[in-house]
């Protein structure tokens, strides 16, 4: 059994699993990611511990960025994990 | 707005990149901690905004790695100060003046007066130059409570008075007493006595022994009321004398004269038209003048002058004005036995709109003008009717002295 489970620990502190929350269909924030793999106005891949973030929109952009989080801002169509 | 200001005082770069090197300036601003804001792509160069502080961190790390930025604007309070460090007299001439402002503020520029109206303003500001209180003076040496109690003692007319200090202006408000009362409070022994000539129409009397009666005739001096009484036996015997300070309403009639004499020819002054001006600014002590020429023979000067202030109550030492000299000829002429009744009119109505006061009541008027071959003679009177009497104090040893004589 995982201990995490157990213990009830947030995966994010312990794992380092990415954060990600969605305001609305316009702001998402991710925390505890590598690094962006790719940027344009239609699409942000984002490299995370446990697999790259597919942030897919239009007239995105980064609000703001720096080694804690990344605010990306536009109109969100799609979240995924690829 | 809180972020902006923060923009503002930290000081923010708009930097623009190719699309090539934008993954590597993330990675870098990663591993260095550097915050990068509303990064957007447009037309294949990518434009983020960053703070002086990160940015010059920043530069050196990418200058090593080969990675160009180029800079589209710099805004923000540190770009202000570095632009304009060559500017130093501005800034210096910018402290300067603050530090200027801030020692005049110390100080009064502006001395306002309400709420009186039988006291003058210049009798107030004389009183206060008395008390070393003019433009000028330190607003920290100013005791207002003090000066206020003094008021009050020194203007028994006055009966409340405020005196309040709101920026470099001093204001004194006041308020008189318009009623016509004595001073209850007499501990002296006094007599009331007539301070003018007149026909006694009504008198009441509040303390003391009444020495005239309605329809007497009194001259100015005569003792209306007396301060001594008299406590007499039944034979007519003085048994003692009481002493009081007298006090009571003595209404007399009261006829004063008019006279006014209005010369047949005169010299009437009429303005051409013509204007020169010139300006000035004062200070406490010295004026500076813009040279004038001023070639008219006759001329009024009128003189237009105005507070610089920097706000309502922020007054400064330094004043403008203007001058205006307007030139006037003098051409003679007759008057009219019209012009001269009118004239006169004039002058009669304001001599007694004067005893349109508290407590007086004109009775009956009337002016005559007679003609002379060189002036008009107007001649006039006006009878009143008021409260006269002023307190008289009594040396009790004299007077009693006196008594034991008789």
């Amino acid at each position: 059994m995982d201990i995490v489970n157990v213990l009830g620990i947030p995966k994010d502190v312990v794992k380092g699993s990415a954060l990600i929350s969605l305001v609305g269909q316009n702001k998402v924030y991710i925390e505890n990611f590598k690094n962006i793999i790719d940027y344009n106005c239609e699409r942000i891949r984002i490299k995370a511990k446990n697999g790259i973030i597919d942030v897919i929109g239009s007239d995105l952009q980064i609000e703001r960025y720096n080694n804690t989080e990344i605010i990306i801002i536009g109109f969100i169509k799609e979240v995924k994990y690829v | 707005m809180f972020e902006k200001l923060i923009r503002y005082f930290r000081g923010i770069l708009h930097i623009s990149t190719d699309i090539e090197s934008f993954e590597r300036v993330l990675r870098i601003a990663k591993a260095n901690n550097i915050s990068l804001n509303t990064i957007s792509n447009t037309n294949e160069k990518i434009t983020f905004y960053v703070y002086l502080k990160d940015y010059l961190k920043f530069r050196e790390v990418l200058r090593k790695e080969r990675v160009f930025l180029r800079i589209i604007n710099k805004t923000g309070l540190p770009f202000f100060i570095n632009k304009n460090k060559s500017r130093w007299i501005v800034v210096f001439g910018l402290v300067m003046s603050m530090i200027i402002i801030k020692y005049m503020s110390l100080y009064i520029w502006c001395i306002d007066f309400s709420g009186n109206n039988h006291i003058s303003d210049e009798s107030l500001r004389k009183y206060l130059k008395e008390k070393r209180i003019t433009e000028g003076s330190k607003i920290s040496e100013l005791d207002a409570t003090a000066l206020e109690e003094d008021i009050r003692k020194d203007f028994p007319q006055i009966i409340w008075v405020s005196v309040d200090v709101n920026g470099t202006k001093l204001t004194l408000s006041v308020k008189e007493n318009h009623q016509l009362s004595y001073n209850d409070k007499c501990s002296e022994v006094c007599d009331l006595v007539s301070d003018k000539d007149g026909i006694v129409v009504s008198i009441v009397t509040r303390r003391g022994v009444s020495n005239v009666k309605k329809g007497d005739s009194v001259k100015k001096g005569d003792i209306l009321i007396s301060g001594i009484i008299q406590v007499k036996s039944e034979y007519d015997e003085l048994l003692r004398q009481d002493y009081t300070c007298a006090d009571g309403t003595v209404i007399i009639q009261v006829t004063y004269e008019f006279k006014k004499e209005i010369m047949k020819s005169y010299n009437e002054k009429y303005y051409t038209g013509r204007i020169s001006r010139a300006k000035y600014l004062r200070l406490p002590d010295y004026t500076i003048k813009l040279p004038e020429n001023v070639k008219y023979g006759r001329y009024d000067t009128i003189i237009e002058e105005k507070d610089i202030k920097l706000s309502e109550n922020m007054y400064t030492p330094v004043k403008y004005g203007k001058i205006y000299y307007k030139e006037y000829k003098i051409k003679n002429k007759q008057r009219t036995k019209t012009q001269a009744e009118s004239i006169v009119n004039e002058a009669f109505s304001e001599f007694y709109e004067n005893f349109n006061r508290n407590g007086i009541q004109i009775i009956e008027k009337n002016v005559t003008i007679d003609e002379s071959e060189e002036k008009y003679i107007a001649q006039g009177y006006v009878t009143v009717t008021e409260p006269v009497g002023v307190r008289q104090i009594i040396n009790i040893k004299e007077e009693s002295i006196t008594n034991e004589h008789n």
